[in-house]
């Protein structure tokens, strides 16, 4: 906004359809970082970078993507007050080369602000692949505008884009021209107000926000001129002025992109072979059947091949003894101690040997070589007949990544051998024996806790899990989930849409409360926050669970899942019928598959590694510290925190049969909740708790209070009332949700062992 | 709300007795006893506060003269067999009439009631039954009630194919090119249109179930039942 002022500094938006490809747009011109996934809806914000060309500087700005500029979502409405608000000096339009009608609707819309425009018709690889022409210099005459074809994902036509900008030039509406006869035409246009017949439509939605908008820029006065005018027009001739704007604009698209766009055979189906494909199609059945053979195996006492594999590899290696530490002997294969595991990294190469590699690797060079699989793997993802074998498949390899390789391997060798062998004694003989050495590596230790827990133990879940859902992310097929499990979401009053932000809050349920917005309805968005603050693990916490289930037994983690995934379906369904408001409704674009490009995916899993880091670590740290002093300070011959625990005693001993050292989890709990699930983690590898009191534990801090951050992000997109009211159903929720849990369990005499 | 209509001319073999005044207000009358009775509302009181014109006693003694309605102790009134044929028909006539300006002309859904009243007494049974098959022999008026079936539905479903079929009857793979969308919710027709889904385009089903996914040009658009079965489409003839 203060770049507004400055008259050098020259403003461009990004505008388009979802999902093509803004924000790479954004990329490429500006350099910085933003999010960049295969579906539509991945920019809810708006973000802003600079760049300078000889001697200009411009601000471009990121928008949500709209299906048009007569919004329908929260996401749609934030990109109309950009631009109704902010007055661009350039309006970039960018545009799925393969969707002509699509993008004209827009264009036409755009034309209106009377703003230069440039059109980046983007994606033409997958347009050409398809078989479609586009007359883009036919494009450029009739609309008098630059337009650019790029492929931005490969970082083309930067140059290109760079000498549209300095072409760029406002231009005539076409909608405008058709209409320019109509009768009530000229009175709306003398209101003054541009966009003038986008305004129709914008103030026929009785939307408030851009209402007021337009009322900031153009004087209230405009917005009755214009309101009193339509609706004479209205009672004159029974004939709503803003449909007819929506007819005229409808059939001058129909037949631009008829007259622009050619369309031959799609090239993939004019060669649906190729070489070496069956080979690779036959290597991933088998990769398959190695994966689902592996896995009877190490849940049940059948034999399987990688069994056999650790077997040679512990017969040939045995792990050190404890008195001579090798550092690269227990990097390698693992140290023998209590509540220790198998992590070294030849355990973990003949892990991922036997469980992923044999299915990832041809699954990835078929979706490299063969366009027609790629069409095809589209189709049977969405199936329902197909569709939910493939999702059981992808889950069992999320479970091997991120629960063994990351949960188990990366942790075990960052806390066993890096902080417990090297960092830790290495501190504790460097720091002095007194209150310091106390603050740096006792039991509360800013490193012997706050570190181990934030980089030790949380790090590498976190990371493997955002490596796994980058490569989902991109590949576009998180939004065939969404169709799969339409059904299920109606029982909770969402839609398949609301898949979405659900899955994100896997990774953050900060970032997914914000994604809600692209929701249709008010009650839909508030149904998806709750159930996101009630029982949506985030990646650290699901690892914790999958990583303590390899020390008791995988029916502690179904019986955790199973608990928290029913009572979501229950205070969803129960939500569904209190929560006034309209259902959403389930009206969703699905994404081609794409290939994902790993450079993108290690990109943005770095990008929000490094935002875990930055935003994470430190909160670690704070609280560690907390504790300390909550430790270390006594009051009546008690530490606080003997107070604390004491003080929790009826809830914890009484309803949840936990130990009194389990406060210190939902201490850090309230504070984040990968950081509450670290201290269970630790816990649990101590010994402190039986599968039992783990069950319950897990269950409490699943459906326990949202963080700190998901709890502000809360109050501002839903205001402080609704945040808590949320948070007071879900405490004493939780608790006693995690209390009947264990009580069935120690009726029914469950071990869980 | 589907008020009666002030100007309608009822079917005049069963009413030669009245007068002609006499004959719309009893039309009128039976149509909104029809709409009461769907709105589960039984007593005359109240059914005469919501109706557009009073139900006098005096009306409604002759709709029971004329052996179209039973009056019970209570003041209750139910249709006779013939009363009921001739309500549906009227009602039919009307929300056809709804569908037909709405969905065909494009007014909006307030709009579309006023002028099906003034537009339904041009109709006579064949041309409804026309404009009938002409909509696909839609379900729903534009206030989501239910029209009445005809003659001709019952026989569309059994012989002929109709013209336009809802699109929630394509089978997987057909193509068709979309004729209209029948919901009068502004939002969702925005959202439809916005992904291309508009009169005229062709869109072709991929996927019935658990939802329906169209493709649409080059974009693929997965759908709920509930909005499948407001797209109204041209089904292609078939050998």
């Amino acid at each position: 906004m203060s770049s507004a002022a400055d008259p050098a500094v020259r403003k461009i938006v990004l505008v388009g359809n979802p999902n093509v490809g803004k924000s790479v747009i954004f990329r490429l011109l500006t350099g910085s970082y933003v999010l960049v996934s295969n579906f539509p809806g991945t920019t809810v914000e708006i973000s802003r970078g600079k760049f300078e060309v000889s001697g200009t500087t411009y601000e471009v700005v990121d928008t949500p993507g709209v299906g048009s500029m007569v919004p329908q979502s929260e996401d749609e409405r934030v990109t109309c007050e950009v631009l109704i608000g902010e007055r661009p000096d350039l309006i970039m339009q960018v545009a799925d080369a393969k969707n002509l009608r699509r993008t004209l609707l827009v264009t036409s819309q755009l034309a209106e602000f009377r703003i230069p425009m440039v059109l980046v018709l983007n994606m033409m690889d997958e347009a050409e692949e398809r078989g479609i022409e586009i007359d883009s210099r036919g494009l450029s005459e009739r609309f008098g505008l630059p337009v650019v074809e790029t492929v931005a994902i490969y970082s083309q036509g930067r140059k290109q884009l760079i000498q549209a900008i300095q072409k760029a030039a406002a231009i005539e509406s076409p909608v405008s021209k058709a209409l320019s006869d109509h009768p009530a035409f000229p009175a709306i246009i003398s209101a003054g107000v541009t966009p003038a017949l986008l305004s129709v439509e914008w103030l026929a939605l009785d939307d408030r926000t851009l209402q007021h908008g337009i009322e900031r820029r153009f004087g209230p006065h405009a917005v009755s001129q214009m309101q009193k005018r339509t609706e004479s027009y209205r009672s004159e001739r029974h004939r709503s002025f803003a449909k007819e704007i929506a007819a005229t604009r409808n059939s001058f698209i129909d037949r631009a992109a008829v007259e622009f766009r050619k369309k031959r055979n799609p090239r993939y189906l004019d060669q649906p072979g190729v070489t070496g494909s069956r080979i690779w199609l036959a290597l991933l059945y088998a990769g398959m059947a190695l994966l689902l053979w592996n896995e009877v195996g190490s849940l049940s006492g059948l034999p399987a091949p990688c069994k056999a594999l650790y077997g040679l590899i512990g017969k040939h290696f045995p792990p050190q003894g404890t008195g001579t530490i090798d550092f690269v002997q227990s990097i390698l294969f693992g140290a023998p101690g209590p509540g220790r595991y198998d992590f070294g990294l030849v355990y973990a190469a003949a892990h991922l040997l036997m469980f992923i590699v044999p299915v990832v690797v041809p699954l990835g060079f078929l979706l490299k070589r063969n366009r027609a699989f790629v069409h095809e793997i589209g189709i049977l993802t969405r199936r329902p007949s197909t569709g939910f074998p493939i999702l059981l498949l992808v889950l069992l390899l999320v479970y091997e990544f991120v629960g063994y390789t990351g949960a188990q391997t990366l942790v075990g060798l960052m806390e066993n051998v890096f902080f417990g062998d090297y960092l830790i004694p290495l501190f504790s003989r460097l720091a002095p024996s007194g209150l310091l050495g106390q603050v740096l590596v006792g039991k509360y230790g800013l490193i012997s806790m706050g570190l181990t827990y934030a980089i030790a133990i949380v790090l590498p879940v976190v990371a493997t899990f955002f490596i796994a859902f980058g490569l989902m992310e991109d590949s576009g097929y998180l939004p065939r989930l969404a169709i799969l499990s339409d059904r299920l979401m109606r029982i909770m009053g969402l839609s398949g849409k609301a898949t979405l932000p659900m899955v994100l809050g896997l990774g953050c349920c900060t970032m997914a409360t914000i994604t809600t917005r692209i929701l249709n309805s008010r009650k839909e968005r508030l149904i998806a926050t709750l159930l996101l603050a009630l029982g949506i693990p985030c990646s650290a916490q699901l690892g914790v669970i999958l990583g303590i289930s390899a020390s008791f037994s995988f029916a502690t983690t179904l019986a955790v899942l199973g608990v928290v995934f029913s009572q979501l379906v229950l205070v969803g369904y129960l939500a569904s019928r209190l929560i006034r408001g309209r259902p959403g409704e389930f009206i969703f674009e699905i994404p081609p598959i794409r290939i994902p490009q790993l450079r993108n995916v290690m990109l943005k899993t770095w990008h929000r590694v490094r935002w875990y880091l930055k935003e994470a670590v430190p909160l670690f740290l704070y609280g560690t510290f907390a504790l300390f002093l909550l430790d270390y300070l006594h009051l009546e011959g008690r530490s606080l925190l003997g107070w604390i625990e004491r003080g929790l005693e009826p809830v914890l001993t009484g309803i949840l049969d936990l130990p009194p050292q389990a406060a210190s989890i939902f201490v850090l709990g309230f504070l984040r909740r990968d950081y509450g699930a670290a201290g269970l983690y630790d816990l649990v590898r101590h010994g402190a708790l039986t599968a039992q009191q783990t069950v319950v534990s897990m269950i409490v801090i699943t459906l326990f209070v949202p963080c700190l951050a998901s709890f502000l992000v809360i109050a501002r997109e839903h205001g402080i009332r609704r945040a808590l009211a949320i948070t007071a159903f879900i405490v004493p929720f939780a608790i006693s949700v995690g209390g009947a849990a264990g009580w069935i369990m120690r009726v029914l005499n469950i071990s869980l062992q | 709300m589907n008020s009666p209509c002030p100007n309608m001319i009822p079917e005049k073999r069963h009413l030669e007795s009245g007068t002609r005044k006499l004959a719309e207000e009893m039309a009128e009358a039976l149509e909104a006893l029809w709409t009461m009775e769907e709105g589960g509302i039984s007593s005359f009181s109240e059914a005469s506060r919501q109706a557009a014109t009073e139900l006098t006693p005096q009306l409604l003694e002759s709709l029971r003269r004329e052996n179209l309605i039973a009056i019970d102790s209570k003041g209750r009134a139910t249709f006779l067999p013939e009363g009921r044929v001739l309500a549906e028909r009227i009602i039919r006539r009307h929300r056809l009439a709804e569908r037909l300006i709405c969905d065909v002309l494009g007014s909006t859904v307030d709009e579309s009631e006023d002028a099906a009243c003034e537009f339904e007494h041009l109709l006579a049974e064949g041309i409804t039954n026309s404009i009938c098959t002409l909509l696909g022999h839609p379900r729903y008026c534009p206030h989501q009630r239910p029209i009445p079936e005809g003659e001709c539905c019952r026989q569309a479903r059994e012989e002929l194919k109709p013209i336009v079929v809802s699109s929630e009857q394509l089978s997987v793979g057909e193509s068709a090119r979309v004729a209209y969308l029948s919901s009068g919710e502004q939002g969702r027709l925005l959202r439809l249109s916005a992904l291309g889904i508009t009169p005229g385009a062709t869109i072709r089903l991929l996927q019935k179930w658990p939802s329906f996914v169209f493709q649409c040009d080059q974009t693929e658009i997965a759908l709920e039942l509930e909005v499948a079965r407001h797209i109204y489409v041209w089904q292609t003839p078939q050998e």
